[in-house]
């Protein structure tokens, strides 16, 4: 017998193999040790250098931004590759034999990755007490702002992770800087709150509400942060999965869940508040949530098999009905992106239609709606035939692109009212407007929603007429539930 | 698993990658406990087939079962019937040889003793007990093929898809290659091994599958393949001389009945048209009376890969005559019992 085998109980079996697997492999390489090494060394010259007399405003400042560039770039970037390596590696393949579900693939590489983020945030804690020992910090905020950045982190990780199942480079850089800029508020956030003096009075404000408005509003914002870490996950097992599984139904009916708390609450807080504004807190988590579900699952390729539609085809009409909502693929996509943007614009209308200080045309409420309706011009438009993922994204920035140049046109020739020539997509009818005189903003944009409107409508004509896949593939799922009666039950 | 029914069953099988049909109706099944061997030449459209058969890819059109199920209704079911060996693998960075295994021995569902035990064994059968410690990615050829088997038999699966297992072997790793999969063919399981060693594929296997552009095109035993490309009415002698090979190449040019199949080292295979000894014995006869000093005279053997190439040879034609306008194409790949 050899007597190296039982050394391997150093993992319990109640841990996911993945996490095992993933936390032996971390552990081992050089950079994460290196990584660590390299921070603590930093920091304790930083905080030496105080005993110098280096300016403690200046020290706090490039500690917190040591630290946030640790928890929000350089951990959750191991992640930036990981499931392509594995999938070009050939080790996918042999994970899917294992029959371990791509979810669970997902969910260990991020708990892995993660928890080595966390070890990170907690070594960070004994250089906070020595800061608070000399003096200028406010230890409380210190600790918002770290739990800020660690739970950043956690959705940077997800998103990254989810990413890393697209193949090409460009791509896949791309989405991280897009990933980027969305944790620049975060960034912003937590600045604010260590710059001791400034977050005093949030924090005052904080403690001046009850308890039960307190534990809901920590409460709404981790219930958030997990919702996006779910979403991420099963964004990229959607991607690895094989072709006959549905990584979708499940999915969605949670966006419809998440999405429809958030609705109810954003137009609680507009009418029972008495500054209907108040409603933006749940109304800019909405928005992104609702972009990143859109872009979701307006790329997923059409199911092919039967086995894709099991979930709802055998629950008579209502289940096919609700199939063309919630069944894979982006035709049923195109239906449930379109009530998820709904979802989103009610509390828009509602803060619109409350607040005396908000219009209907030059307000939030339009320029939302072209931004929403812009999600639906890559399933009309098809630069790249062969990955429908990385066409949605082209398509996007190609919109930007031309918007750029319609703003430099009408601004170098002088001719702000060209800004019109915009109206015909959504995005650009975002940039045009900005363009034309302000008297004319109303009208300019109100031709931009009804353009923007036709690019949904005519997406969802080519659904529908795609919708006929369905129907085969629940038909072909009836006769097979005729020959083996006894099999899924 | 119903043995009385054939362990894999593939019916008109079609897989395109845009607009290339990589599996163009691939049809055959194989019987419980045999092992077959999986040939074709680059890009042939093996390791497309094998991967649908593994619920790895899925068909374009066709039915693929194994050991009963459909890989596309119950993907589940068939990986657990199921050891993959594919033809490229990566194997993982900072992990030992006894944590590859452990880990998929976690994945596939075993705890405890019982993981211990399972991985004990596999490491003893494919001899990976000494290297145990060793990293995975910093071992040789071999050794990574054999963790790769091992890897494959963790789950002690019925069926086994091997994807060139051999590609890339010394002989001796070969040899021991070849000793496994025998002890595990007369443990009863089910075998399909891809390979372009024709020769040692011959010995391995109960039978042969041959694919041509995504076609199959011949399936059978290795004698028959070789029998059935063989032109009636011709041998294949090799004839060896003293002194320079072009002598015997010059007279062989004038010969009547006799053409020359290849220049060798020290002489020439010659293809005769006769197959009667006495033809044959008069062959020998004239090249010496005209003066040939010939040390060696025989009739050869078939060799598979000649066999193998004949009939590429074949089908070229037969799919060039039927390319013919008013002629419909011919359809050579029947589904066929092995
Ligand atoms: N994922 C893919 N995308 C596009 N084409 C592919 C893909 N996989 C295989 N092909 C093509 O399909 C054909 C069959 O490939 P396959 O790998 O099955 O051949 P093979 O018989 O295994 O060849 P080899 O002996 O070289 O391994 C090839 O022309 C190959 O280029
Ligand atoms: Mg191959």
């Amino acid at each position: 017998m050899n007597t190296t085998l039982p050394m391997l109980r150093d993992f319990s079996d109640h841990f996911s193999p993945i996490v095992v697997k993933e936390l032996r492999q971390g552990l081992r390489t050089r950079f994460f040790t290196s990584a660590l090494i390299l921070f603590h060394t930093f920091i304790i010259l930083l905080l030496v250098s105080v005993t110098y007399g280096a300016p403690l405003e200046a020290v706090n400042g490039i500690f917190w931004g040591i630290a946030g560039f640790m928890l929000l770039a350089v951990m959750p970037l191991r992640g930036f590759a990981a499931l392509h390596t594995e999938a070009t590696d050939g080790t996918l393949d042999m994970l899917t034999l294992t029959s371990i579900a791509s979810f669970r693939i997902l969910y260990g590489k991020w708990v892995a990755l993660y928890s080595q983020a966390l070890l990170v945030a907690g070594s960070i804690l004994p250089y906070m007490v020595a800061r608070y020992f000399f003096g200028g910090v406010e230890i409380l905020q210190e600790v918002v702002a770290l739990v800020m950045l660690a739970l950043g982190s956690g959705v940077i990780t997800a998103a990254l992770l989810a990413f890393s199942s697209q193949g090409p480079l460009l791509l896949r850089i791309f989405l991280a800087l897009c990933i980027g800029a969305g944790a620049v508020p975060l960034g912003f956030f937590t600045a604010f709150l260590v710059s001791a003096s400034q977050a005093d009075s949030l924090v005052r404000e904080f403690f001046a509400l009850d308890l039960w408005e307190q534990c809901s509003l920590i409460g709404g914002i981790l219930a958030l942060v997990v919702y996006a870490v779910y979403y991420f996950l099963a964004l990229g097992a959607s991607r690895i999965a094989p072709p006959s599984e549905n990584h979708s139904t499940l999915k969605r009916l949670i966006a419809l869940a998440v999405h429809g708390a958030l609705m109810v609450t954003g137009l609680l807080l507009c009418f029972l508040n008495t500054d209907p504004r108040v409603a933006f807190w749940a109304f800019i988590p909405l928005m992104f949530l609702t972009l990143i579900v859109c872009m979701d699952v307006l790329t997923e390729e059409m199911p092919r098999y039967p086995t894709a539609v099991v979930a709802l085809a055998r629950r008579g009409r209502f289940g096919r009905l609700a199939g063309r909502l919630l069944y894979p693929g982006w035709a049923s996509g195109v239906m449930f992106s379109a009530v998820m943007c709904g979802m989103a614009l009610v509390i828009l209308a509602g803060i619109t239609w409350k607040s005396s200080s908000v219009d209907w045309d030059t307000g939030p409420f339009p320029h939302f709606l072209c931004l929403f309706l812009a999600v639906f011009v890559p399933v009309i438009l098809c630069i790249n035939r062969t990955n429908i993922f990385a066409n949605w994204w082209v398509v996007q920035l190609c919109s930007v692109f031309l918007g750029i140049l319609l703003s430099m046109f009408c601004h170098t020739m002088n001719a702000r009212d060209l800004g019109v020539l915009g109206i015909f997509t959504p995005i650009t009818s975002l940039f045009g407007v900005e363009c034309v005189n302000y008297s004319r903003r109303g009208s300019v944009m109100f031709l931009g929603c009804m353009f923007s409107a036709v690019w949904l409508l005519v997406a969802m004509l080519r659904a529908a007429s795609n919708f006929s896949t369905y129907t085969t593939l629940e038909r072909e799922e009836l006769e097979l539930a005729g020959q083996e009666p006894s099999s899924h039950s | 698993m119903d043995r009385s029914q054939p362990a894999v069953v593939v019916e008109d099988l079609h897989r395109t990658f845009g607009n290339l049909k990589a599996v163009n109706g691939v049809s055959f099944s194989i019987d419980h406990g045999r092992v077959v061997g999986f040939v074709g030449a680059n890009g042939a459209g093996k390791t497309t087939t094998m991967r649908i058969m593994a619920t790895l890819d899925s068909p374009g059109s066709g039915k693929v079962s194994m050991g009963g199920h459909n890989v596309v209704h119950h993907p589940a079911k068939v990986r657990r019937l199921l050891g993959w060996m594919p033809d490229s693998f990566g194997t993982y960075e900072h992990m030992t040889v006894l944590e590859y295994l452990d880990f998929y021995a976690r994945a596939l569902g075993f705890k405890g003793a019982d993981r211990l035990r399972r991985i004990q064994e596999v490491m003893d059968f494919t001899d990976l007990t000494p290297l145990a410690d060793r990293m995975s990615n910093k071992m040789s050829k071999g050794q990574t093929q054999r963790l790769c088997l091992g890897r494959a038999l963790l789950h002690d699966p019925q069926i086994l898809i091997l994807d060139e297992p051999a590609a890339g072997l010394d002989p001796k790793a070969r040899v021991e290659l070849k000793n496994l999969i025998r002890i595990l063919a007369q443990e009863g399981k089910t075998i399909l091994i891809s390979s372009h060693i024709l020769s040692e594929l011959g010995e391995m296997c109960d039978s042969l599958l041959f694919i041509d552009k995504g076609r199959i095109v011949h399936h059978g035993d290795a004698e028959s393949m070789v029998r059935g490309t063989e032109t009636a009415g011709e041998t294949l002698v090799n004839v060896q001389i003293a002194g320079e090979p072009a002598k015997l190449i010059e007279w062989a040019l004038t010969a009547p009945l006799i053409k020359v199949e290849e220049e060798t080292k020290r002489g020439a295979r010659l293809r005769i048209q006769a197959a009667d000894d006495a033809t044959l014995a008069g062959v020998l006869r004239r090249m010496i009376q005209d003066g040939l000093p010939v040390l060696d005279y025989h009739r050869e053997e078939r060799r598979l890969e000649d066999a193998f190439i004949d009939m590429l040879g074949q089908i070229d034609k037969n799919t060039f005559k039927a390319q013919q306008p008013g002629e419909l194409p011919q359809k050579n790949a029947e589904a066929a019992k092995l």
